[in-house]
């Protein structure tokens, strides 16, 4: 090129790049499926789906209040299609899709909590606030809201996950640009890399497959007496028919679905025809979805007049199938085996002698501290402030974590927050922070009054009072107290098998008992009462050493117990 | 979408286990969707009624307009087609056919392209590529065709406004200026009677009113205007081996351009023209194809020509005046081909036994040798009216005039085409 050909470039007249939303290429890029059929139907579909599963848990927990989560599903659904959607724009390229997706998550978790707290009608009380700063985890561990949320989470990433696809089915700005120039004019280097769209659209039908995979077993579920299977009265497996709910859900699901489809086909036919240089004449688009609407429609509502026939024979004739396929390769690694374990006889010698079972270590059931006196002094006064501490910090992290997601989340959207209301809020805050802290020092004395007198009561009273079930560590305790462990652990197990002992009854007295029911165990019930004993009421110290012998014996016991 | 039906297994499976009595109705969708399609699709393409209109015959350098007619006879929509046209590249005019429509019932859509002729030649027009299918893709595409047509592009024409060649036929309707062949039909004017007019001649009206204005010895006689009658065939020569190897083919094709410029001119003369060749008319074939690239007709191999190349020869057309003649004319000018067949001093001769005696023979061909116009001489002795244009360029053509001049017709070099300025001057006398 020469130098005046250079020097002439910039004077040239620059082709404007094509936005995908140019009107001049609406024929191509189908704005109306990308921008509202595909997100409404997305949401359709998923929502669909997860109400399922709704209409599920009204029949198991018989209550009616989790259909209207139905609705917060719908408004998470679109919510992550139309957010995938605007990340997708070429401008939101350098934003930190992460933090965002975060942002939007934690925003759609606040929301989620109110919504729960309006449906179940609990919304908490001025009196609750205190408990729920000193416990965050009552704001949070609710069982309709870990549920809802669970499924609002999985709802909303497979709205994405579906968002994304449509998006990659869907022609993008470099396709565009490049296929909309004349041919000659292309360069090869700006060649978008080729897109498998017939791959996208098979991946989402294997999606939709596996959602209505899902939503068979939830039907089948649905379909039998859930609670009485629950109470183990397998006998009374009895049909229901489908609820109305679900009929509605299961009906949108494939309709919904078999739209979504034809929605990926004519996105991956738009594809085709652009990258072919076909040209698009009159109204392909607005007659394809015309088309399909009234095709699904009239076979919908045919289908729905043409009799429902039943799986009960299918189904026989399939468990048959199975049992007779199981069957076989029952057979089949039997003989194998028979014929492997003859084969292998004939190289081994005498069979060895039959080795005792070992001692498994046993699982410490959750035990009720019978010495209130030892397992409070386990726990200092001081840790009580520390539990304050970390829940006013989790607090403290939670709302400043929410509202700077709150406000990334409508930034980035354009939405301008006004300062002055944001200060008016911030001044309340501050204010009931005020209160709170107040109050939260308040409760701080009340209880360290409460443990101290707690700690000058007599153990009668302490007796009344028992402290909740809970796991202990044995390694944690000193070795009196494992002692003691020992021996009450042992009383409990000898309840648990009949042998309870009375109020009255001394361990010596207990002891006997335990030797009339146990008699092989005699010596080491001796010895376990003795250590108990010297454990509870001696003075002279216990060392570590002295542990393992007891435990020793307590082992032997609990064996003996565990054998009748 | 092969797998698609193992997925629906699958699924149809696992409901059947589970004893889901709704999977009826998901089976009724599907298979009525899939049945909709495997019903629809054929018949669709059934119905689609499709079209080309267009000019059949095109002129040097024309743009001819092609218009598509696609038409769904059927009583449902069709919800895409995707048409595709195949375009000679030689044809190739702005943007090619390549769109997709959707079609209601009933409707008719119009699609307009255009071709133009750069080349003289038969081509091939289409075929239009029809592609239809479902909505969900389950079902495969429907691919139908609407057959080839063709196109004819006559070999460029020069207009020529006089040739100034010689004749023997009098009272024909081209003006003369040998007063041997006056034509009584030809009036032109009056002039004093002089001793041997003929008494047929005497313009009596003319005389009387001579007489009136007191001349009465004055006598006038009509004069008529000479005219010949120019009955040609147009000899053409394309046995190849007589055109120089290096540019054979750009020759032979200028010798075409000079026979049709010729024809027209004559045709335009209202003089009957006739058309003789030695090239293959690949029409005359039995396996008629079309090349790939260029869209032309595709000659029949050499090999083939060889075992009978008469039988591939065009054949002659005689001399008849009017424009229905000179299309055909040029529509076997059009599709014509060079090829070596049989040599000119062999068919000159046995080609012309046909012809009229006394007909002008334009015998075009590559150079003025030595046998080729002891052939013209041949066909002089014959009784006809031979004139030799050659059209290869010749340094020494003046001995190929000369020659021709000794042996009793006339030799024109027309290498280029501002040799042919000669012939489109104004009348002006007779040719050189």
């Amino acid at each position: 090129m020469s130098l005046k050909a250079v020097e002439k470039t910039p004077d040239s007249p620059v082709e404007p790049f094509l936005s995908i939303d140019d009107p001049r290429l609406a024929f191509i890029t189908n704005k109306w499926s990308r921008t509202i059929i595909q997100p409404l139907l997305i949401s359709l579909l998923i929502t669909a789906l997860t109400s399922a599963v709704l209409v599920l848990a009204e029949i198991i927990t018989e209550d009616t209040s989790w259909l209207p989560f139905s609705l917060f599903f719908l408004f998470a659904t679109l919510e992550g299609c139309y957010t995938t959607l605007w990340l997708q724009q070429p401008e939101r390229r350098l934003l930190n899709h992460t933090a965002y997706r975060a942002a939007e998550l934690l925003l759609l978790a606040l929301l989620l909590r109110l919504f729960t707290w309006t449906v179940v009608g609990n919304w908490p009380t001025l009196a609750d606030i205190p408990d729920m700063l000193r416990l965050p985890h009552l704001f949070l561990f609710d069982g309709a809201f870990i549920f809802s949320g669970l499924l609002t989470l999985f709802g909303w990433e497979r709205a994405i996950s579906l968002g994304a696809t449509f998006n990659n089915l869907s022609i993008d700005q470099a396709e565009v640009y490049y296929y909309a120039m004349p041919p000659k004019q292309r360069s090869a280097s700006d060649k978008p890399v080729r897109t498998n769209r017939g791959a996208i659209v098979y991946s989402f039908f294997r999606q939709w497959v596996g959602g209505a995979l899902i939503l068979a077993l939830v039907t089948a579920m649905c379909n039998f007496d859930v609670v009485d299977v629950y109470r183990g009265s397998s006998l009374a497996l009895a049909r229901q028919g489908l609820r109305s709910e679900l009929l509605l859900f299961l009906i949108i699901y494939f309709l919904a679905g078999f739209s979504l489809l034809s929605q990926a086909q004519l996105a991956a036919m738009n594809a085709r025809w652009l990258i072919n240089g076909v040209t698009r004449t009159g109204h392909v688009e607005k007659s394809w979805h015309r088309y399909t609407l009234w095709l699904l429609g009239g076979i919908a509502l045919l289908a729905a007049f043409l009799p429902i026939g039943s799986t009960f024979a299918i189904s026989n004739i399939l468990g048959a199938m199975i049992q007779a396929l199981a069957a076989v390769a029952t057979f089949i690694v039997g003989f194998f085996s028979t014929l492997l374990a003859l084969l292998l006889s004939l190289f081994m010698g005498d069979p060895a002698p039959e080795t005792a079972e070992p001692l498994l270590q046993p699982t410490l059931p959750p035990m009720p501290t019978p010495s209130p006196t030892a397992i409070p002094s386990a726990i200092p006064p001081s840790a009580i402030d520390t539990g304050l501490i970390t829940s006013s910090l989790f607090w403290a992290v939670a709302i400043v974590m929410s509202v700077m997601a709150i406000s990334f989340f409508l930034r980035e959207r354009g939405v301008k927050v006004n300062t002055a209301v944001l200060q008016t809020f911030w001044q309340r805050f501050r204010h009931w922070l005020r209160l709170a802290w107040r109050e939260a020092g308040s409760q701080v004395q009340d209880w360290q009054q409460a443990v101290r007198t707690r700690l000058q009561r007599q153990p009668k009273e302490s007796e009344e009072n028992k402290p909740p079930w809970r796991f202990i560590r044995l390694n944690a305790l000193s070795p009196r107290e494992q002692i003691r462990y020992f021996y009450l652990s042992t009383v409990k197990r000898a309840s648990d098998k009949g042998v309870p002992r009375q109020q009255a009854e001394t361990p010596l007295e207990f002891a006997e008992d335990l030797k009339q029911q146990w008699p092989d165990a005699e010596e080491d019930v001796d010895a376990l009462t003795d250590a108990f004993l010297a454990a509870r009421y001696g003075r002279s110290p216990i060392d570590a050493e002295d542990v393992n012998p007891v435990k020793k014996r307590w082992r032997q016991v609990k064996s003996s117990l565990r054998r009748k | 979408m092969g797998n698609f039906s193992a997925l629906i297994l699958i699924l149809l499976a696992l409901a059947f286990f589970l004893r889901v009595d709704f999977i009826f109705y998901v089976i009724y969708v599907s298979v009525g969707i899939y049945a909709w399609g495997r019903w629809l699709m054929p018949r669709a393409m059934k119905n689609l009624k499709s079209r080309r209109l267009y000019d059949r015959q095109a002129f040097w350098g024309e743009v001819v307009p092609v218009t598509i007619e696609l038409s769904n006879n059927g009583r449902l929509p069709i919800p895409w087609v995707q048409l595709q046209e195949s375009v000679a590249i030689q044809l190739k005019h702005g943007e090619p056919l390549h769109q997709v429509v959707a079609l209601n019932r009933g409707e008719t859509a119009e699609f307009h392209y255009s071709v133009i002729a750069r080349r003289r030649g038969y081509y091939q027009l289409g075929p239009l590529r029809l592609a239809t299918g479902d909505l969900f893709g389950i079902y495969p595409e429907q691919i139908g065709f609407l057959p080839a047509d063709y196109l004819t592009v006559y070999p460029r024409i020069t207009p020529l406004t006089q040739l100034g060649l010689p004749s023997r036929l009098p009272f024909g309707t081209i003006a003369s200026h040998q007063r041997l062949f006056e034509d009584p039909a030809r009036p032109m004017g009056i002039r004093d009677f002089r001793s041997g007019d003929s008494m047929r001649q005497i313009n009596w009206k003319a005389s009387a009113h001579s007489a009136s204005s007191g001349d009465t010895r004055n006598l006038m006689v009509k004069t008529f205007q000479p005219a010949i009658s120019l009955e040609t065939a147009v000899l053409l020569n394309l046995h190849t081996p007589d055109y120089t190897f290096g540019n054979r083919q750009d020759v032979a094709e200028w010798a075409i351009e000079v026979a049709a410029s010729l024809a027209a001119h004559l045709v335009n003369q209202r003089q009957g023209v006739g058309l003789i060749s030695n090239g293959i008319d690949p029409l005359a074939s039995q396996q008629q194809g079309f090349d790939e690239v260029t869209g032309r007709l595709l000659r029949p191999s050499h090999a083939e020509i060889q075992t009978r190349p008469e039988a591939f020869m065009s054949a002659a057309i005689p001399p008849r005046n009017g424009r229905p003649h000179l299309i055909k004319i040029l529509e076997r000018l059009a599709r014509i081909e060079a090829e070596e067949t049989v040599t000119f001093t062999e068919w000159a001769s046995t080609a012309c036994l046909h012809l009229n005696w006394g007909v002008t023979i334009l015998a075009i061909t590559a150079n003025g040798s030595e046998a080729v116009c002891q052939s013209l001489h041949r066909l002089v002795r014959t009784g006809f009216n031979p004139i030799l244009i050659t059209v290869e360029p010749d340094a020494e053509f003046g001995l190929v005039r000369e020659r021709a001049r000794r042996l009793g017709f006339a030799a024109y070099n027309v290498a280029r085409p501002r040799d042919l300025d000669r012939w489109k001057r104004p009348y002006a006398g007779a040719a050189p």
